[in-house]
Protein backbone atom coordinates (compact mmCIF):
# COMPACT_ATOMS: atom_id res chain seq x y z
CA UNK A 1 0.00 0.00 0.00
CA UNK A 2 2.57 2.07 1.02
CA UNK A 3 4.90 1.50 -1.92
CA UNK A 4 1.79 1.85 -4.16
CA UNK A 5 1.06 5.42 -2.99
CA UNK A 6 5.03 5.82 -3.20
CA UNK A 7 4.84 5.02 -6.78
CA UNK A 8 1.80 7.40 -6.97
CA UNK A 9 4.01 10.34 -6.05
CA UNK A 10 6.65 9.14 -8.25
CA UNK A 11 4.46 9.56 -11.48
CA UNK A 12 2.71 12.63 -10.64
CA UNK A 13 5.33 14.35 -9.33
CA UNK A 14 6.22 16.26 -12.75
CA UNK A 15 2.47 17.20 -13.31
CA UNK A 16 2.01 18.37 -10.05
CA UNK A 17 5.32 20.43 -10.26
CA UNK A 18 3.54 21.85 -13.17
CA UNK A 19 0.85 23.01 -11.82
CA UNK A 20 2.14 24.03 -8.91
CA UNK A 21 4.53 26.91 -10.61
CA UNK A 22 1.38 28.58 -11.72
CA UNK A 23 -1.13 29.12 -8.94
CA UNK A 24 -4.56 30.09 -8.94
CA UNK A 25 -5.24 33.59 -8.89
CA UNK A 26 -8.24 33.28 -7.11
CA UNK A 27 -8.76 37.52 -6.43
CA UNK A 28 -9.10 37.70 -10.24
CA UNK A 29 -11.50 36.07 -13.09
CA UNK A 30 -14.54 34.91 -13.66
CA UNK A 31 -17.08 33.82 -16.07
CA UNK A 32 -18.90 36.76 -18.47
CA UNK A 33 -21.49 37.03 -21.08
CA UNK A 34 -20.86 39.41 -24.29
CA UNK A 35 -21.56 40.20 -27.13
CA UNK A 36 -19.11 38.61 -29.46
CA UNK A 37 -17.43 38.15 -32.76
CA UNK A 38 -18.68 34.53 -33.25
CA UNK A 39 -22.00 34.85 -31.61
CA UNK A 40 -24.98 37.41 -30.99
CA UNK A 41 -23.51 36.68 -27.46
CA UNK A 42 -20.98 33.94 -26.24
CA UNK A 43 -19.69 33.13 -22.62
CA UNK A 44 -16.01 33.62 -21.69
CA UNK A 45 -17.11 29.56 -20.02
CA UNK A 46 -17.77 28.33 -23.74
CA UNK A 47 -14.22 27.98 -24.13
CA UNK A 48 -13.73 25.94 -21.48
CA UNK A 49 -11.72 22.80 -21.67
CA UNK A 50 -9.45 24.83 -23.71
CA UNK A 51 -6.48 26.95 -22.14
CA UNK A 52 -7.44 30.59 -22.53
CA UNK A 53 -4.77 33.90 -23.72
CA UNK A 54 -7.05 36.75 -22.80
CA UNK A 55 -6.15 40.18 -23.12
CA UNK A 56 -7.49 43.64 -22.63
CA UNK A 57 -7.77 46.82 -25.22
CA UNK A 58 -9.28 48.85 -28.03
CA UNK A 59 -8.44 48.79 -32.24
CA UNK A 60 -7.61 52.27 -32.16
CA UNK A 61 -4.83 52.06 -30.11
CA UNK A 62 -1.71 52.82 -31.76
CA UNK A 63 1.14 51.59 -29.86
CA UNK A 64 0.55 49.05 -26.88
CA UNK A 65 -2.44 47.33 -28.00
CA UNK A 66 -1.18 45.59 -31.14
CA UNK A 67 1.88 44.82 -29.84
CA UNK A 68 0.20 42.80 -27.26
CA UNK A 69 -1.60 41.18 -29.67
CA UNK A 70 1.51 40.42 -32.06
CA UNK A 71 3.34 38.68 -28.66
CA UNK A 72 -0.15 36.49 -28.24
CA UNK A 73 0.30 35.81 -32.04
CA UNK A 74 3.46 34.67 -31.51
CA UNK A 75 3.18 32.41 -28.53
CA UNK A 76 0.50 31.02 -30.61
CA UNK A 77 2.48 30.48 -33.76
CA UNK A 78 5.24 28.40 -31.72
CA UNK A 79 2.64 26.23 -30.05
CA UNK A 80 2.02 24.39 -33.43
CA UNK A 81 -0.70 20.99 -33.31
CA UNK A 82 -1.86 22.40 -29.71
CA UNK A 83 -2.73 25.77 -30.97
CA UNK A 84 -6.00 24.33 -31.34
CA UNK A 85 -6.15 23.72 -27.45
CA UNK A 86 -5.69 27.18 -26.87
CA UNK A 87 -8.41 30.02 -27.51
CA UNK A 88 -7.24 33.75 -28.08
CA UNK A 89 -9.39 35.67 -26.60
CA UNK A 90 -9.67 40.05 -26.91
CA UNK A 91 -12.12 42.00 -24.85
CA UNK A 92 -12.45 45.87 -26.19
CA UNK A 93 -12.94 48.61 -23.38
CA UNK A 94 -14.05 51.38 -26.11
CA UNK A 95 -17.41 50.11 -27.12
CA UNK A 96 -18.17 53.34 -28.90
CA UNK A 97 -15.77 52.54 -31.24
CA UNK A 98 -15.36 48.77 -31.34
CA UNK A 99 -18.16 46.99 -33.03
CA UNK A 100 -18.39 43.87 -33.42
CA UNK A 101 -17.33 43.57 -37.14
CA UNK A 102 -14.62 46.57 -37.01
CA UNK A 103 -13.05 43.78 -34.05
CA UNK A 104 -13.89 40.62 -36.58
CA UNK A 105 -11.75 42.55 -39.03
CA UNK A 106 -8.78 43.71 -36.66
CA UNK A 107 -8.54 40.64 -34.90
CA UNK A 108 -8.48 38.60 -38.13
CA UNK A 109 -5.46 40.32 -38.78
CA UNK A 110 -3.62 38.17 -35.70
CA UNK A 111 -5.36 35.36 -36.33
CA UNK A 112 -8.15 33.37 -37.94
CA UNK A 113 -9.23 31.92 -34.10
CA UNK A 114 -9.35 35.46 -31.76
CA UNK A 115 -12.14 35.96 -30.58
CA UNK A 116 -13.33 39.44 -29.55
CA UNK A 117 -15.86 40.80 -27.27
CA UNK A 118 -17.95 44.35 -27.01
CA UNK A 119 -20.62 44.80 -25.12
CA UNK A 120 -22.10 48.38 -23.30
CA UNK A 121 -19.90 50.59 -21.14
CA UNK A 122 -21.09 48.92 -18.01
CA UNK A 123 -20.74 45.62 -19.18
CA UNK A 124 -17.12 45.85 -20.06
CA UNK A 125 -16.20 47.91 -16.97
CA UNK A 126 -17.80 45.12 -14.85
CA UNK A 127 -15.73 42.30 -16.75
CA UNK A 128 -12.66 44.73 -16.82
CA UNK A 129 -13.55 44.51 -12.54
CA UNK A 130 -13.40 41.11 -12.29
CA UNK A 131 -10.01 41.03 -13.67
CA UNK A 132 -8.76 43.79 -11.98
CA UNK A 133 -8.01 45.62 -15.33
CA UNK A 134 -7.47 49.62 -15.19
CA UNK A 135 -8.94 51.37 -18.45
CA UNK A 136 -9.14 55.06 -17.79
CA UNK A 137 -10.62 57.25 -20.96
CA UNK A 138 -8.44 59.86 -21.27
CA UNK A 139 -8.92 63.28 -22.67
CA UNK A 140 -6.26 65.36 -24.97
CA UNK A 141 -5.62 68.13 -27.74
CA UNK A 142 -4.37 64.79 -29.68
CA UNK A 143 -6.27 64.29 -32.97
CA UNK A 144 -6.72 60.29 -32.02
CA UNK A 145 -9.13 61.82 -29.76
CA UNK A 146 -9.65 59.31 -26.93
CA UNK A 147 -7.24 57.36 -26.04
CA UNK A 148 -6.94 55.28 -22.31
CA UNK A 149 -4.53 54.36 -19.69
CA UNK A 150 -4.33 51.24 -19.68
CA UNK A 151 -3.05 47.85 -18.21
CA UNK A 152 -2.07 45.54 -20.83
CA UNK A 153 -1.47 42.26 -19.18
CA UNK A 154 -2.14 38.91 -21.33
CA UNK A 155 -3.93 36.45 -18.73
CA UNK A 156 -3.46 33.05 -18.69
CA UNK A 157 -6.66 31.06 -18.11
CA UNK A 158 -6.47 26.74 -17.39
CA UNK A 159 -9.22 25.41 -18.75
CA UNK A 160 -11.38 25.70 -16.13
CA UNK A 161 -11.28 29.19 -16.99
CA UNK A 162 -9.23 29.99 -14.12
CA UNK A 163 -6.29 32.47 -13.70
CA UNK A 164 -2.74 31.08 -13.56
CA UNK A 165 -0.56 33.83 -14.94
CA UNK A 166 -0.74 37.68 -15.78
CA UNK A 167 1.75 37.80 -18.36
CA UNK A 168 3.81 41.93 -18.60
CA UNK A 169 5.36 43.19 -21.63
CA UNK A 170 9.02 42.06 -19.90
CA UNK A 171 7.29 38.15 -20.06
CA UNK A 172 9.00 36.58 -22.93
CA UNK A 173 7.59 34.37 -25.60
CA UNK A 174 9.53 31.45 -24.55
CA UNK A 175 8.78 31.86 -21.17
CA UNK A 176 4.69 32.53 -22.33
CA UNK A 177 4.96 29.59 -24.40
CA UNK A 178 6.22 27.28 -21.65
CA UNK A 179 3.32 28.34 -19.34
CA UNK A 180 0.55 27.58 -21.74
CA UNK A 181 2.07 24.38 -21.92
CA UNK A 182 2.38 22.83 -18.52
CA UNK A 183 -0.91 23.63 -18.40
CA UNK A 184 -1.85 21.75 -21.54
CA UNK A 185 0.04 18.99 -19.83
CA UNK A 186 -1.77 18.93 -16.33
CA UNK B 1 32.49 53.88 -28.70
CA UNK B 2 28.75 55.61 -29.56
CA UNK B 3 26.28 52.67 -30.18
CA UNK B 4 25.44 54.80 -33.33
CA UNK B 5 28.85 55.12 -34.50
CA UNK B 6 29.02 51.27 -34.46
CA UNK B 7 25.89 50.89 -36.50
CA UNK B 8 27.04 52.87 -38.96
CA UNK B 9 30.32 51.51 -39.31
CA UNK B 10 28.44 47.98 -39.58
CA UNK B 11 26.06 49.25 -42.21
CA UNK B 12 22.96 47.87 -40.61
CA UNK B 13 21.08 50.42 -42.57
CA UNK B 14 21.18 53.43 -44.75
CA UNK B 15 21.39 56.75 -42.78
CA UNK B 16 20.01 59.54 -44.11
CA UNK B 17 21.78 62.80 -42.95
CA UNK B 18 20.99 66.44 -42.74
CA UNK B 19 23.64 68.67 -40.50
CA UNK B 20 24.76 66.04 -38.40
CA UNK B 21 20.87 64.78 -38.13
CA UNK B 22 20.30 61.30 -39.07
CA UNK B 23 17.80 58.45 -38.85
CA UNK B 24 17.99 54.86 -38.80
CA UNK B 25 15.90 51.72 -38.35
CA UNK B 26 12.89 53.65 -38.59
CA UNK B 27 9.55 51.60 -39.74
CA UNK B 28 5.87 52.06 -39.34
CA UNK B 29 4.04 49.35 -37.62
CA UNK B 30 1.74 47.36 -40.35
CA UNK B 31 -1.90 47.52 -38.59
CA UNK B 32 -5.27 45.72 -39.72
CA UNK B 33 -6.82 47.34 -42.34
CA UNK B 34 -9.55 48.24 -39.88
CA UNK B 35 -7.36 50.34 -38.00
CA UNK B 36 -7.82 53.98 -38.15
CA UNK B 37 -3.90 54.30 -35.86
CA UNK B 38 -0.79 53.41 -35.76
CA UNK B 39 2.59 54.07 -34.49
CA UNK B 40 6.05 54.58 -36.30
CA UNK B 41 9.64 54.10 -34.89
CA UNK B 42 13.09 55.46 -35.60
CA UNK B 43 16.76 56.34 -33.58
CA UNK B 44 16.83 59.78 -34.58
CA UNK B 45 21.13 60.91 -34.32
CA UNK B 46 22.42 64.13 -33.73
CA UNK B 47 25.73 64.16 -34.87
CA UNK B 48 26.40 67.20 -34.75
CA UNK B 49 27.91 69.63 -31.79
CA UNK B 50 24.33 71.70 -31.65
CA UNK B 51 21.49 71.03 -29.31
CA UNK B 52 18.58 70.14 -31.35
CA UNK B 53 14.72 70.45 -30.47
CA UNK B 54 12.13 68.41 -32.55
CA UNK B 55 8.90 70.07 -32.66
CA UNK B 56 6.46 68.35 -34.55
CA UNK B 57 6.28 65.57 -37.43
CA UNK B 58 4.83 65.29 -40.99
CA UNK B 59 3.41 63.02 -43.33
CA UNK B 60 1.22 62.76 -46.17
CA UNK B 61 -0.25 59.14 -45.14
CA UNK B 62 -2.38 60.55 -42.37
CA UNK B 63 -4.61 63.26 -40.98
CA UNK B 64 -2.56 63.97 -37.83
CA UNK B 65 0.97 63.17 -36.86
CA UNK B 66 2.01 63.64 -33.57
CA UNK B 67 4.22 62.54 -31.01
CA UNK B 68 3.84 60.48 -28.16
CA UNK B 69 5.47 58.79 -25.42
CA UNK B 70 4.05 55.52 -23.11
CA UNK B 71 4.56 55.91 -19.78
CA UNK B 72 4.05 53.26 -16.86
CA UNK B 73 1.92 53.95 -13.78
CA UNK B 74 0.72 51.90 -11.15
CA UNK B 75 0.81 49.07 -13.86
CA UNK B 76 -1.30 51.40 -16.69
CA UNK B 77 0.20 52.61 -19.48
CA UNK B 78 -0.67 56.12 -20.35
CA UNK B 79 -0.22 57.44 -23.54
CA UNK B 80 1.20 61.16 -23.67
CA UNK B 81 1.35 63.93 -26.28
CA UNK B 82 4.45 65.59 -26.38
CA UNK B 83 4.95 69.14 -27.93
CA UNK B 84 9.13 68.35 -28.69
CA UNK B 85 11.74 66.27 -27.92
CA UNK B 86 15.28 67.28 -26.90
CA UNK B 87 17.87 65.83 -28.90
CA UNK B 88 21.18 66.45 -27.35
CA UNK B 89 24.52 67.07 -29.17
CA UNK B 90 26.28 64.05 -29.79
CA UNK B 91 23.09 61.53 -28.66
CA UNK B 92 20.36 59.81 -30.28
CA UNK B 93 16.62 59.41 -29.39
CA UNK B 94 14.95 56.17 -29.60
CA UNK B 95 11.30 55.95 -30.58
CA UNK B 96 10.20 52.35 -29.73
CA UNK B 97 7.28 50.00 -29.07
CA UNK B 98 5.78 51.27 -25.86
CA UNK B 99 8.03 54.08 -25.15
CA UNK B 100 8.36 57.30 -27.45
CA UNK B 101 6.56 56.89 -31.13
CA UNK B 102 5.47 58.27 -33.69
CA UNK B 103 1.74 58.83 -34.29
CA UNK B 104 0.12 58.18 -37.30
CA UNK B 105 -3.58 59.14 -37.18
CA UNK B 106 -6.14 58.88 -39.12
CA UNK B 107 -4.30 56.80 -41.81
CA UNK B 108 -5.96 58.02 -45.37
CA UNK B 109 -5.96 54.50 -46.50
CA UNK B 110 -4.75 51.19 -45.61
CA UNK B 111 -0.90 50.73 -45.43
CA UNK B 112 0.43 47.34 -46.56
CA UNK B 113 3.41 45.87 -45.65
CA UNK B 114 6.77 46.99 -48.29
CA UNK B 115 4.93 50.11 -48.77
CA UNK B 116 7.22 53.04 -47.97
CA UNK B 117 5.71 56.21 -45.39
CA UNK B 118 7.37 59.17 -46.18
CA UNK B 119 8.51 61.60 -43.05
CA UNK B 120 9.36 64.83 -42.35
CA UNK B 121 10.95 65.86 -38.80
CA UNK B 122 10.57 69.83 -38.25
CA UNK B 123 12.97 70.97 -35.76
CA UNK B 124 12.79 74.19 -33.89
CA UNK B 125 16.04 75.50 -35.49
CA UNK B 126 13.95 75.31 -39.20
CA UNK B 127 15.81 72.47 -40.00
CA UNK B 128 13.73 69.46 -41.34
CA UNK B 129 14.83 65.84 -41.92
CA UNK B 130 12.87 63.45 -44.62
CA UNK B 131 12.83 59.87 -44.36
CA UNK B 132 10.81 56.96 -45.41
CA UNK B 133 10.20 54.40 -43.16
CA UNK B 134 9.20 51.01 -44.28
CA UNK B 135 5.79 49.22 -43.39
CA UNK B 136 6.92 46.53 -41.39
CA UNK B 137 4.87 43.63 -38.91
CA UNK B 138 5.85 44.28 -35.37
CA UNK B 139 8.10 41.16 -35.31
CA UNK B 140 10.84 43.49 -32.88
CA UNK B 141 7.58 42.79 -30.09
CA UNK B 142 8.44 39.53 -29.45
CA UNK B 143 11.78 40.10 -27.99
CA UNK B 144 11.36 43.74 -26.67
CA UNK B 145 14.69 45.49 -26.43
CA UNK B 146 15.28 48.38 -24.47
CA UNK B 147 18.04 50.57 -25.15
CA UNK B 148 19.53 53.11 -22.50
CA UNK B 149 21.50 56.30 -23.07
Amino acid sequence: MVWKTFAWLLISLPALAGAAELPINTKLGGDFELPSTVATTSRLSDFKGKVVLLNFGYTSCPDVCPMVLNRMAAVLNELEQSRAQVQPVFVTFDPERDTVERMQQYLNYFGKDFVGFTGTREQLAAVARQYGVIAIAQQSDSAAGTLYTHSDYIYLLDQQGRVRALFAKSDTIDKMVEDVESLLED
Amino acid sequence: MKKWLLVLLLGVSAPVWADGLSVEQGWVRLVPPVSPNTAGYLMLHNGGDQNRNLVAVKSPVAEAVEMHTVVEQDGAMSMQQLQSIAVPAEDCVMFEPGANHIMFIGLKQPLQEGDTVPLTLIFEDGENLSVSLPVKRGQNDAHQHHHHH
